[in-house]
């Protein structure tokens, strides 16, 4: 039925006008004859008969009903045809389940690969961020000679009273407060901010209300607002909290609203939010540089509008405070690129990676589709010859191919399903936004457009070759194929080229990366990080406010530490290596005038002996260097040489933390320690200098806000935790211990990233290595299937094995030689986008692209030798009767 | 108690249509004069309804034509009918005897 009717309307296409017209011709003749039968004159007669069709009304009438007749049929052709060729390729996939298990897996690799990596992109940096108008939401900087800072409370004010192209202008420092109600007393992570912190991101609180204007002043600001996370975590997603009186660092606040889930994703990690409410003091100091700045900028000016004021407005404030200021600037970026920015061209290059291993994988499924068609050449020639146009036939191949990529591409989901957890689970800690990633709406249309592409790279050429009438017309003389015809390999040549090309460049990039981590894996880094405990501690203002108690507090907790059992040596450090936090001086050195920028650690005497970082020249710090003592100071190479040079620092002085320019606190330089990488290898060492904790000024504990970290070292990280815990309890059982962690752990999560990375880019690497030798054996394999016979001849006529293995292996080494090299150029380009990820390697490493491309060749040669050297067991006596 | 649609009567002229082509394919001119003949010049059917109706019933599926030649010796499109219109014209033969009895018994009653 649907045959006859595609048959008829293939060889019965008359234009609709002329078959109206035609049929209406005959019908007028018709009534003509018959009026002239019944004696009226032919003249009349004709006249008559035409005015039955009411001046062409009735044809036109006709024709639209025959175009209407004639769309109706062809939809339903279409649809038929569809239907017979969904059936055709069903039946080809059932009858070979090797083949399409084959074809699907592979597909279903580099779709699921792509469709996870796909989905931590959308989460990341396409999806819209959480608040409103993100693009009129930005960070503000405090520029120092070219660097980004953040801000002091004097210059925030003073930006404050002058900007008229923001709407708001709000600051907020991260700072931990120790949380205690009904329940065990916690340290949480949290924000002081302006009142208008929330206003300017346009979130709305899901309960309660936000600050007031009123509230954020010294006195006024006991109140807190508490982010969903929290809520949920410590009072059970009850409404009731609002109103009620929490305390936070020992002190009743009121809870007075309750953000919703979407402020979790702005960027910080802050748990609660308190006024910051600054003092009129603080309004007045320019010096201390700790607030990050928000801006919500007018939606009538323009970005570069926005940034210009600021460097105006910094201008002027270099001018009435020039002895801070005088170097400063002011800078904008959209924050959602300053969180993102990092990871932008990092994702975008994984993404395009798992691409060019979809590619891959779509070559090696054409190639098996191109050796089916030329199996079946036989067939596709017949139907050409029985009228299917080039058009059909090339449906026919891509309906095939598109079953093929839909198999791939449940299998894909499946994979993604499978390995998105996977992902989110081994990635770095700190990615923005990671934990939203999920397979939802966009991207399942994502996944939907990855399958039709597949199914066109897949279908393409093979649907190209089955419409070639060269072919087909050959075919139909001789069904094996023989020399000639579909045997011209050239196709297949060009796709196991292209994937040796595309092979290259994800392995070079993989190659880079494995080097660069075990570069930084190599890389010293100053200090012993084994068998060290960390923790930190932090006194409440309203029991420890006075330093006194503070130091007595802590000399206590120390001693109790150093005699548990399983703690061989103890210290404290106000920011120890690998942890962070802490603070950094403006340091001057006697007779100099600049000021050297430098971090700061007030640390215990010991503590060198507990990271085993080594001293280089002098003494370390004894239990005298006590406030009455002379004041002393241990600095580090780095700070050392930018001090002084080469001349000798032991016995120079320095000025810092206390007294003023004008009558400068001088410290003695009483020894020198080596050079750590507190923020992992891959940070270059900074200027570091230390101070005895005994000796340190009052207001330094305020700097620091009474916060120190505990370090141990010993065997058994159980039983330094326990001790820690005592020895905390024992002083104040209201007191958390928080951030506790092995310095191992603290630095295998720096190098989280670079092994993500590399881990990540290898198994792309490797897959798509071995997705081209398989597309290399499968194309060798192929053609000398194909040239049995002429093989059996060669032999016969006294060929070598050596001469045929050659043969047949050149003819997959040549496109794959030509492919490296293009991919060669292609690797040398794209390389360069990995370059803010490599350590101490060149993107263009010309060791580590030799080797990539020897691999690869040689992976390939033994991929193409293997089947070729099966040509040679070819018997030429049975070769020659086939 | 059947029910009929609004268009039931329309329908008349495309079953009429179909139990004219039982006899064997036919050109439209010569399909309008056997309905005329059939009805006993009871039904004279202008060329702007029969042409159209049998349009429409090519396009769904109940008619098929191809040109054949006429007694005239003209190119001309004969129709015939598909197993769709014979099932069709069936169908609504036993829908028309049961609605002609229907109205007649109406009709012949005393009021």
């Amino acid at each position: 039925m649907a045959i006859r009717k595609r048959l008829r309307s293939l060889l019965w296409r008359v234009p609709i006008e002329q078959e109206v017209h035609e049929e209406l011709a005959h019908h007028v003749e018709m009534r003509t004859q018959e009026l002239i039968d019944r004696g009226i004159d032919p003249a009349e007669a004709r006249v008559m008969a035409r005015m039955r069709l009411e001046n062409g009304k009735v044809e036109a009438v006709l024709t639209q009903l025959g175009r209407q007749r004639n769309n109706s049929w062809s939809r339903r052709d279409w649809i038929d045809e569809l239907r017979q060729d969904l059936r055709f390729a069903w039946r080809q996939c059932v009858t070979r389940p090797g083949f399409t298990l084959a074809a699907a897996l592979t597909l279903g690799l580099g779709i699921g690969a792509t469709t996870a990596i796909f989905s931590v992109v959308h989460a990341v940096i396409l999806k819209p961020y959480a608040y409103v108008d993100p693009d009129r939401v930005l960070l503000a900087f405090s520029m120092l000679r070219g660097n980004r800072g953040s801000w002091s409370v004097g210059n925030f004010e003073y930006f404050r009273q002058r900007l008229t192209s923001v709407e708001e202008f709000a600051a907020d420092t991260g700072t931990s407060f120790n949380l205690s109600d009904n329940g065990e007393p916690e340290r949480i992570f949290g924000g002081r901010t302006t009142w208008n912190y929330h206003r300017l991101f346009g979130i709305e609180p899901a309960y309660g209300r936000t600050f007031r204007e009123d509230e954020d002043q010294p006195g006024r600001n006991k109140v807190v607002i508490l982010s969903d996370r929290l809520w949920r975590r410590r009072f059970a997603a009850d409404p009731s909290v609002v109103g009620r009186s929490i305390r936070i660092n020992s002190e009743p606040h009121d809870v007075i609203g309750i953000m919703p889930p979407a402020m979790d994703q702005i960027g910080d990690a802050a748990e609660a939010w308190v006024p910051i409410a600054f003092t009129p003091a603080q309004l007045a100091m320019y010096d201390e540089f700790y607030l990050t700045a928000y801006v919500r900028q007018r939606k009538d000016v323009t970005r570069q509008q926005v940034r210009d004021e600021f460097v105006r407005i910094a201008q002027s404030l270099a001018r009435d405070h020039p002895d801070l200021n005088a170097e400063r600037s002011a800078d904008v970026e959209l924050m959602s690129d300053f969180f993102t920015g990092g990871y932008r061209t990092r994702l975008f290059v994984l993404l395009a990676a798992v691409s060019l291993v979809l590619v891959i994988a779509c070559g090696n499924v054409a190639n098996l589709l191109l050796a089916r068609l030329a199996a079946r050449s036989r067939e596709l020639a017949i139907r050409a010859a029985v009228g299917a146009g080039r058009g059909r036939i090339v449906r026919q191949v891509l309906t095939e191919s598109l079953l093929l990529a839909g198999f791939g591409g449940v299998a894909g989901l499946a994979i993604a399903w499978w390995t998105l957890p996977a992902l989110m689970r081994l990635a770095p800690p700190g990615v923005p936004r990671l934990e939203t990633a999920a397979l939802n709406g966009t991207v399942l249309m994502a996944a939907l457009g990855l399958v039709i592409a597949s199914a066109i790279f897949v279908g393409l050429l093979p649907a190209w070759q089955a419409t070639r009438r060269t072919t087909l017309t050959e075919d139909l003389g001789d069904g094996k194929g023989a020399l000639s015809g579909s045997l011209k390999p050239w196709m297949r040549q060009l796709l196991i080229g292209a994937q040796a090309a595309l092979v290259m460049i994800v392995l070079a990039g993989a190659a880079l990366l494995v080097r660069s981590a075990i570069n930084l894996q190599q890389e010293p880094i100053g200090f012993d990080t084994n068998g060290v405990l960390t923790a930190r501690i932090a006194l409440p203002a309203a029991q420890y406010g006075d330093p006194a108690r503070a130091r007595d507090a802590y000399r206590q907790v120390l001693d109790r530490v150093r005699s548990s059992p399983g703690v061989r040596f103890a210290a404290l450090d106000s920011q120890a290596p690998l942890v962070g936090g802490g603070g950094s001086n403006g340091l001057l050195v006697e007779g100099v005038r600049d000021r050297i920028q430098s971090t700061s650690h007030f640390v215990t005497p010991g503590y060198f002996s507990v990271i085993n970082n080594p001293l280089k020249a002098g003494r370390t710090f004894t239990d005298a260097d006590i406030r009455q003592a002379e004041p002393v100071m241990i600095i580090n190479e780095t700070l050392a040489r930018t001090a002084f040079g080469s001349a000798d620092p032991i016995g120079k002085r320095i000025a810092c933390c206390e007294g003023s320019p004008d009558q400068p606190h001088y410290k003695t330089v009483v020894g020198v320690v080596g050079d750590i990488k507190a923020r992992g290898p891959a940070q270059p060492a900074r200027p570091e200098f230390y101070l005895p904790l005994m000796q340190i000024p009052d207001v330094a504990w305020t700097w620091t806000g009474r916060s120190l970290v505990v370090l141990t070292r010993g065997e058994d990280v159980a039983m330094m935790t326990a001790a820690i815990r005592g020895a905390v309890k024992e002083l104040d059982n209201t007191l958390p211990v928080f951030n506790i962690g092995t310095m191992d752990e603290g630095l295998r999560r720096i190098l989280a990233e670079a092994r993500f990375n590399t881990l990540l880019m290898s198994l792309l690497g490797s897959t798509g290595l071995v997705l081209a030798a398989l597309g290399i054996y499968s194309v060798i394999a192929w053609l000398v299937s194909q040239r049995t016979r002429e093989i059996g001849v060669r032999m016969a006529l006294g060929a070598s094995k050596h001469d045929v293995i050659r043969m047949m292996s050149l003819h997959g080494l040549k496109p794959v030689v030509a492919g490296l090299a293009i991919g060669f150029a292609g690797a040398i380009a794209a390389t360069r986008l990995l370059q803010n990820q490599l350590f101490e390697i060149g993107p263009r490493d010309p060791i580590t692209l030799a080797a990539t491309a020897a691999v690869l060749l040689s992976v390939a040669a033994s991929a193409a030798v293997i089947p070729a050297w099966r040509a040679t067991t070819i018997d030429p006596s049975t070769a020659l009767r086939e | 108690m059947s029910r009929y649609p609004a268009d039931f009567l329309h329908g008349t002229l495309d079953t009429l249509i179909l139990k004219t082509l039982t006899g064997g394919p036919m050109h439209g001119y010569a399909i309008g004069r056997w309905i005329e003949e059939a009805t006993d010049c009871g039904l004279a059917l202008e060329e702007g309804t029969l042409y159209p109706a049998l349009y429409r019933m090519e396009k769904r599926g109940w008619l098929d034509a191809e040109w054949g030649t006429s007694e005239l010796g003209r190119r001309a499109k004969f129709y015939r009918l598909t197993r769709a219109g014979r099932q069709q014209l069936a169908s609504h033969t036993a829908a028309w005897a049961a609605f002609s009895a229907a109205v007649n018994r109406a009709l012949i009653k005393a009021v």
